[in-house]
This record gives structure tokens, sequence and C-alpha cells, in this order.
């Protein structure tokens, strides 16, 4: 496995054309759903796999707080520009995570934290972690498809 | 291993003359994603691209790692696919309006039917892509 160069206040682009260049793409076999408007069918999260890569290599990517700070900058009535893009790229790099633990910080950085934050609270949960092989094979059900009882937990 | 760094701030060739290198670094697509939205979404090749999300037939939303440093950046699209029946013509793909934040965008996917009605979304065919391309500033 090849080591990651030092990363210290290198713009975040850099580094991913560093891994771009150097790792091989890891499909995940995990899929996040939820459901964040009832007149909507479940939605489906699919793992990047070159960003997959750069997770369990770490050194690469900001630790996800990052992201939460610029979506509250781009929250505020005035936003015309993000102006705190250097916490990208100036804050260490996270260490090497696990692929479960890439995926939970996917669900922080993706998922609306409506959502995320609330997953289990009501009736059912409206967000499970389940494998590919667990979701509808054709799309005429997968139209109108929620989250059901059987869809279990697999992380 | 060194991670090397050639600052320039112009390329100037033997006789063709000089380009300044900061139309290099604001011309060059920030963001790439190949994928299909065969009844279960799967991406095939990226650059800045965290995951895609299928929100139903023929919507998908991209997620980038390095945001934009606004929401005014821009998409080319393309799609790839074979010819579906005999009254889908031809596949296409675009940004979905209101959907574009700095960290994410939404796109569009559906059959041209040639009769000038609306476009529907619609998923595409088995072994088909579906390409988008990014240019603006990052954050």
């Amino acid at each position: 496995m090849i080591d990651t160069p030092e990363f210290k206040g290198t713009h975040l682009w850099n580094r991913l054309c560093w891994a771009k260049e150097n790792l091989d793409g890891v499909q995940s076999d995990y899929r996040v759903v939820y459901e964040d408007n009832v007149d909507e069918c479940a939605k489906i999260m699919i793992p990047d796999p070159n960003w997959m890569a750069c997770a369990l290599q770490g050194g690469i990517l900001p630790p996800v707080w990052v992201y939460w700070e610029l979506k509250k900058d781009e929250e505020q009535p005035d936003f015309k520009k993000h102006t705190r893009g250097y916490l990208l790229h100036d804050t260490p790099p996270i260490g090497p995570m696990t692929e479960e633990q890439a995926i939970e910080y996917l669900i922080m950085k993706d998922v609306p934290q409506s959502v995320w934050k609330t997953w289990d609270e009501g009736n059912r949960p409206k967000m499970v972690i389940c494998k590919k092989s667990q979701l509808p094979g054709t799309r005429e059900w997968r139209s109108s498809w929620r989250i059901s009882d059987d869809l279990d937990l697999a992380a | 291993m060194a991670f090397g760094i050639i600052k320039a701030d112009t390329l100037t060739h033997s006789t063709e003359g000089s380009v300044d290198t900061k139309y290099a670094v604001s011309g060059s697509a920030k963001a790439w994603t190949s994928w299909t939205t065969n009844t279960n979404h799967s991406i095939y090749d990226s650059l800045n691209n965290s995951s895609i999300l299928d929100g139903g037939d023929g919507i998908t939303t991209l997620s980038y790692t390095n945001s934009f440093g606004n929401v005014d950046y821009t998409a080319t699209t393309g799609t790839a696919m074979y010819h579906n029946s005999g009254t889908q013509f031809a596949y296409e793909t675009w940004p979905k309006p209101g959907t574009n934040a700095t960290g994410s965008h939404a796109y569009t996917g559906g059959f041209n039917n040639n009769t000038g009605s609306n476009i529907t979304p619609h998923d595409m065919g088995t072994g088909n892509r579906c390409y988008v391309a990014n240019f603006g500033d990052l954050a």
C-alpha cells in the first residue's frame, strides 16, 4: 500500500488529484436509504469509489465538521461565496477509516442533518444502512418504494 | 514521497507565444462524474465527487468533496445510450433548476421523444452512462 504524502496546508483538490493518480477506486457494497419528504420515494446514497479509496487510505479528507461549518455559512441569507474555504485545505486531514466508519462520515457529510440526527425518532426509522442486494431490483417498484421493516440495518 | 510543486504564472512556447497559467487553473474541470441510472445507480469513475444520490426515476444528486466557492459554477452534461425503443429517440441529462448548492447539485435525465412535449424524468437502460463535468471556482 502506498504511503500518503504528509499534506500540510495542501489544497484539498490537489490532495484529491494525488489520490486519483495513485489509489484504485473501492466500490462499496453499502447503500444508505433515507426518507426526507413524505411525498417522495426513498432516496439512496451511493458512495463514490474514489472517495472511498481516500477514506480508507487516510491523510487526504478533512474532518467532517469542516463541511458543517461551510454548510452553516451557505445557509446565511446574505451568502454570496465561501470565505472560509481554507478550512478544507488547512485543517489537518483525518487518518484512515474502516469502510463502516467511512459510511458514517459520508452520512454526516451528504445526508441532510434533519435526517441523520433524528433517524430513529418517530414510528419507524427514516434512514437505514443496507447492502446493494437489498434494494429493489426494478424501477417500477423503486419509484414508490419506502423503507420497510424487513430492510434491516447492515452496519 | 515528495509532492512536487512548480510555480509559474506564464507558459511560453518557443514560437507560438505565451499563455497565462490562470487560464489552465480557472478553465479546468473541478469535478466530473460518470454514472448510470439503470434501476440502481452506480458510479463508474469521477474526480472530486463523494457520493451520488438516487432521488427517484432519472433524478441524481452529485456531492462534491471540495465544495465550490459559490453556486454559480457551470456544468456540461452528456449521455451515452443505446436506442431504447421506437418512441424514445435520445436520452438527455440536464441540471435540475434550483438545486445548485456549493457542495452538491441535482441532475435530471429523461428521454426526448421528439414530440415537442416535455421530457419525463426516466432512468437509462442497461449499460448506458451519464456524464457531468463542473467548471468554476473552488472554495
